[in-house]
């Protein structure tokens, strides 16, 4: 019922009131995680107003439990994009509970082909961000044809800054690749196959993101990783710190194996684009240390 | 206030809250008059390793959850009808939460799918499911109106019960796997904590605010649907979770008929007295 005026409002007013921001009315878009949230911003620029629900990196994102004002704020939305593959499933509840039939849902998973049961992590996948900001700009364009060529510049700019990531991650591949690291939870899997790393331990990671115990030979293979120095990285994830991945983190330190935290949320203050960077050159400058 | 009911997630909380309410109102009189409130606990923490056990055979994980919590009702209802119920509800506890770590043990991949199926959110019901939640509840509220005599007598007078030759064995396993089946299907849509919850407070303050069964089971059911209800409301306006208001209210309501049975003169033990 409200969509009708509110359309009206985008095709009729937002061309004759330009430069009057106040006079828009933004369109809402939702984004499960906060990376995505960035995401929209940087495609949708000033015609959207955008809410994530994930953005405290001290959250755990798999012990989440939705509010009365988070469930307000999706059935309020035009667009929502998560992540899927059972990453956030709260949010298909959600959606299914609020009914909307001109509401569009943008899943990263479905995107890229990931279903549940893979690493849900798939922000770290090269393929993603790229898939996740086209199908928003076809979707803002749409929706708002007026805009199309703004949607359209954002869309340049942000693949372009990300082909300026591609690089610094081939880069790397480049001179590393074959590189052994390790890492207590399957967060970063999908970039430290991109930077052609590898990944030992996995089945250990697997377990651990399962909430389940790692069997005595789990552990006993992650030490020896550390302690002989096939592992050159640790990577831990920096939101879920328990007293096994402090022990693991101390093992590897006293090894002189270098520890990198990664997060599940973008850090505030950062940007996608100053996020990823940031991880690649960590990466980058603690195996230039090592074959120094 | 008014602007609660615009949102159909907020109408379809009310619904699955009102079928919840008044299913959990009626078994958690029984459960509670029976003193197997453990048993509803347990039951609603077994089917963890159902969910996770399916997973892994790759059938529905909430198919495995309900058939286990049924298997597991089954147990505890022939293991422990006598002296030893506790004991035998914490060994079925305990080794099913072990089977489902065993079971997590084995998966190679992401789990969370079948996990997913023990937590439930009452902010995310769509209506579909509201419809078959209320045919389930008409079938467990139906079964327990059949076994409602014998399963009373059973547990008020056990011995005598079984001198008249009532099938208690029989009859307490039946309960059982009806509240087995009762929490199986409001975990996942409500919460574990949320069902458990609504199946304990209400009842006890019931059976400390009423003389009579059926008096007993109706204030039951009312006071279960009117907590979740107020709950809901105070959840949308605080933004604090469903279920804190839910325990809460639960407590506050049992606290409060605990004291109006002491102003008015009746402890505890007088009901019991023929």
């Amino acid at each position: 019922m409200r969509s009708l005026p509110f359309l009206a409002a985008l095709l009729v007013a937002a061309p004759l009131l330009t430069g009057n921001a106040r006079a828009e009315e933004k369109l809402n878009i939702v984004a499960a995680e906060n990376f995505y949230g960035d995401l929209a911003r940087q495609i949708g620029g000033s015609h959207v107003a955008v809410t994530s629900i994930l953005s405290n990196p001290d959250d755990d994102p798999h012990l989440f439990e939705t509010s009365p004002s988070t469930a307000r704020t999706i059935a309020d939305a035009k667009v929502i994009i998560y992540n899927g593959a059972d990453y956030d499933p709260w949010m298909d509840k959600l959606l299914a509970a609020s009914g909307k039939p001109d509401r569009t849902t943008i899943i990263a998973a479905d995107l890229i082909g990931k279903k549940s049961g893979d690493n849900p992590h798939l922000w770290y996948n090269p393929a993603t961000l790229p898939a996740v900001a086209k199908a928003l700009a076809a979707d803002l364009s749409k929706r708002d044809p007026t805009n199309a060529a703004h949607y359209n510049a954002n869309l340049k700019i942000f693949q372009s800054s990300l082909e300026g990531i591609d690089k610094e991650i081939s880069d790397v591949k480049k001179t590393y690749a074959g590189t052994e690291v390790t890492a207590t939870e399957p967060v970063f899997g999908y970039m430290a196959e991109a930077l052609g790393l590898k990944m030992l331990n996995y089945d250990f990671q697997v377990t651990v993101m399962n909430n389940a115990e790692p069997s005595p030979t789990q552990v006993a293979a992650f030490e020896n990783s550390l302690k002989d120095g096939s592992a050159k990285i640790l990577f831990y994830n920096s939101q879920v710190t328990d007293e096994a991945t402090t022990k693991l983190l101390d093992l590897a330190r006293q090894n002189k194996v270098t520890v990198i935290g990664v997060t599940e949320t973008e850090p505030a203050g950062q940007t996608i684009q100053t996020w990823f960077s940031g991880q690649i050159y960590a990466v980058q400058k603690a195996l230039a240390a090592r074959t120094q | 206030m008014s602007t609660m009911f615009d949102y159909e997630f907020m109408r379809n909380a009310f619904y699955a809250c009102t079928v919840v309410g008044i299913v959990a109102g009626a078994v958690g009189y029984f459960l509670v008059l029976r003193g197997q409130t453990f048993a509803g606990h347990a039951l609603s923490h077994v089917g963890f390793a159902g969910a996770t056990g399916a997973g892994l055979i790759g059938l529905s994980p909430f198919l495995g959850l309900a058939v286990f919590s049924v298997i597991a009702g089954i147990g505890i209802g022939l293991l422990g009808e006598r002296a030893h119920r506790d004991v035998a509800i914490g060994i079925v506890l305990t080794l099913s939460l072990g089977l489902g770590l065993l079971f997590l043990h084995f998966y190679t991949a992401f789990a969370s799918q079948a996990t997913n199926v023990l937590f439930g959110n009452v902010l995310g019901i769509s209506l579909r499911t509201v419809i078959v939640l209320g045919v389930l509840a008409a079938v467990i509220l139906g079964a327990l109106v059949l076994i409602a005599r014998p399963l009373l007598f059973a547990s008020l007078q056990p011995e005598l019960a079984e001198a008249r030759g009532v099938p208690v064995t029989l009859v307490s396993t039946l309960f059982m796997v009806l509240v087995a089946v009762a929490t199986a299907e409001a975990i996942q849509i409500v919460g574990v904590l949320l069902v458990f919850a609504l199946m304990v407070a209400p009842a006890a303050t019931a059976l400390r605010l009423t003389r009579g069964v059926p008096a007993g089971i109706m204030v039951s059911m009312v006071l279960a649907v009117g907590i979740a209800w107020i709950s809901l409301s105070l959840a949308f306006l605080t933004d604090w979770p469903t279920s804190f208001w839910i325990t809460t209210l639960g407590t506050s309501a049992y606290l409060a008929s605990g004291m109006a049975q002491h102003s008015m003169g009746q402890g505890p033990v007088a009901n019991d007295e023929p």
